[in-house]
């Protein structure tokens, strides 16, 4: 099993694969399964997060029990579609995917956990804007898929992907890494590149906190898949363009365990400190269970 | 082999209800560990919340999360969140205690689940780890408490010291690999038996165990 990002770009420039190839190789050794086996279990992964995104998408959206968050997705997609955004079309199609699946999940409705659920829009919303961009086949978004969850695996192991631990910088922060270093190689970037493009990616999201307003994964949680999603790309282009990190990436990992294991648990998924302690995220508390959640 | 994630499903996946991969699917799993330590439905459920899930419970759907995990329902059933309405019409109470004191386990997402049926009481103490992964670090049947050896899977069960190397054979002609184990006295004659497993267990094999001892649950 891989243990670090070193090991598998290393592995990837030596043999000349892929760093998808290579993770479905570990699978198939884990799991003992047929290559057939793994890619189609990600394909289901992958149809349970267009479904999500799809739900969140169409028609009015979905909104949550409480109605803190939902349909805004939707309002993205009227406003992408009248032509006049900022920040153009790859970004808003990145947007709108990201805020449809955190609706969906706010909502209790199927998500595909990546690698967590309040982080499961970070790697559709990029995921679907480069299908849209590159023109990207089924085979390919599995592949992007697998390419992301190796980077996963290695942030999971040697740091921690649960915001009770770490933050929202191992939840958010972690998808948003994964999801650029495989939109590299999506986009036929090298190995290498990928590994930059994952240590700009978490290195600009370090100290990130979790602080859900009620205790509930709505508010922030829904829009900061945004900013997880519009990271992932803006630090592909980075790598994409040849820029590299001073920091490797794998010291990136350990600089945000250090970050989390210095964070107090007030930020750290405890719904008592940043916006859930201020006199708005209090009240909304307040008005949902009765008492300070 | 101790990393703690290990396939790429752990990442990408599961496949669940939201809101919360530590706080629903993980519960979801923690509920369907201490469902299995009963042969029947239970009567009664304790569920005791430190640290973070004493926090956010009631937000991230924890309570229905679990719930649903004891009765038998998956991370992905979209019955989920209605647990707690399907265990009100069977007339099985509920109690919720958020413990004030830190963690036992020393993890922020830990609970301990207690359930009744008749006379039989069972406990499991579990953190739910990041991404819907669980550990479930001690169990306790009746009186007895017993310390699980490692990661799951963990197949426990009971019988009569002199019958284990029996067991432990017929294992090995099945390929199971078992990477710690632990037990305790369960009663005069038997021991009750936790194997820490290399990897889940086939149903056959189980099923072809199961006759070479009582009470086997595959956590």
């Amino acid at each position: 099993m891989y243990k670090s990002i070193a090991e598998i770009v290393q592995a990837a420039q030596e043999r000349q694969l892929s760093l998808a190839e290579l993770m479905i190789e570990q699978e198939c050794e884990l799991s003992k399964k047929t290559v057939a086996e793994v890619r189609t279990k990600m394909q289901t992964q992958l149809r349970a997060m267009h479904a999500a995104a799809v739900r969140g998408t169409h028609g009015k959206g979905v909104a949550s029990r409480t109605g803190l968050t939902g349909q805004q997705a939707a309002k993205l997609v009227k406003y992408h579609q009248e032509g006049h955004s900022l920040s153009g079309d790859t970004v808003l199609t990145a947007l709108e995917n990201a805020v449809a699946t955190n609706e969906v999940n706010a909502a209790m409705g199927v998500i595909c956990a990546a690698p967590t659920a309040g982080s499961a829009g970070t790697l559709p919303g990029v995921l679907f804007a480069l299908k849209k961009r590159l023109a990207l086949s089924e085979e390919d978004e599995v592949n992007f898929l697998f390419c992301a969850s190796g980077f996963g695996l290695i942030v999971a192991n040697n740091a921690t992907i649960a915001g009770a631990t770490g933050g929202c910088q191992a939840e958010v922060g972690s998808a948003s890494a994964m999801a650029a270093a495989a939109a590299v190689e999506a986009s036929g970037g090298t190995p290498q590149q990928s590994a930059e493009a994952f240590a700009f990616a978490l290195s600009n999201l370090l100290g990130l906190v979790c602080d859900p307003v009620a205790g509930l994964v709505e508010i922030p949680c829904v829009n900061r898949n945004v900013v997880g999603a519009v990271n992932a790309l803006a630090a592909a282009d980075l790598a994409l363009a040849g820029l590299t990190s001073q920091i490797p990436a794998d010291e990136v990992i350990l600089a945000m365990k250090d970050v989390g294991q210095r964070m107090p648990r007030e930020l750290r998924e405890t719904g008592l400190g940043g916006l859930a302690a201020t006199p708005t995220g209090t009240e909304i508390a307040f008005k949902i269970f009765g008492q300070e959640a | 082999m101790n990393e703690k994630y290990q396939s790429v499903f752990d990442i990408v996946g599961p496949v669940m209800v939201g809101p919360s991969s530590s706080h629903t699917a993980g519960a979801a799993k923690l509920g369907f560990a201490a469902g299995k330590l009963l042969p029947t439905r239970p009567d009664k459920i304790q569920i005791d919340y430190y640290e973070s899930f004493a926090k956010t419970h009631a937000g991230h759907g924890t309570d229905f999360a679990i719930v649903a995990g004891i009765l038998g329902m998956e991370t992905n059933d979209p019955r989920l969140p209605e647990s707690l309405d399907l265990v009100h019409e069977l007339g099985i109470p509920v109690q919720i205690n958020e413990m004030q004191t830190p963690s036992p386990l020393g993890h922020p997402n830990t609970a301990q689940l207690t359930l009744w049926a008749g006379q039989k009481k069972v406990s499991l103490w579990g953190d739910s780890i990041g991404g819907g992964k669980i550990e479930v670090k001690q169990i306790q049947l009746g009186e007895k408490t017993l310390e699980l050896p490692g990661p799951l899977p963990v197949l426990l069960f009971s019988c009569p010291p002199s019958r284990l190397p029996q067991i432990l054979a017929k294992m090995a002609t099945l390929s199971v690999v078992v990477t710690a184990q632990n037990f305790c006295q369960l009663n005069q004659t038997e021991n009750l038996y936790a194997l820490n497993l290399q990897k889940e267990i086939a149903p056959k094999s189980e099923l072809e165990l199961s006759q070479l001892c009582h009470n086997l649950i595959c956590l």
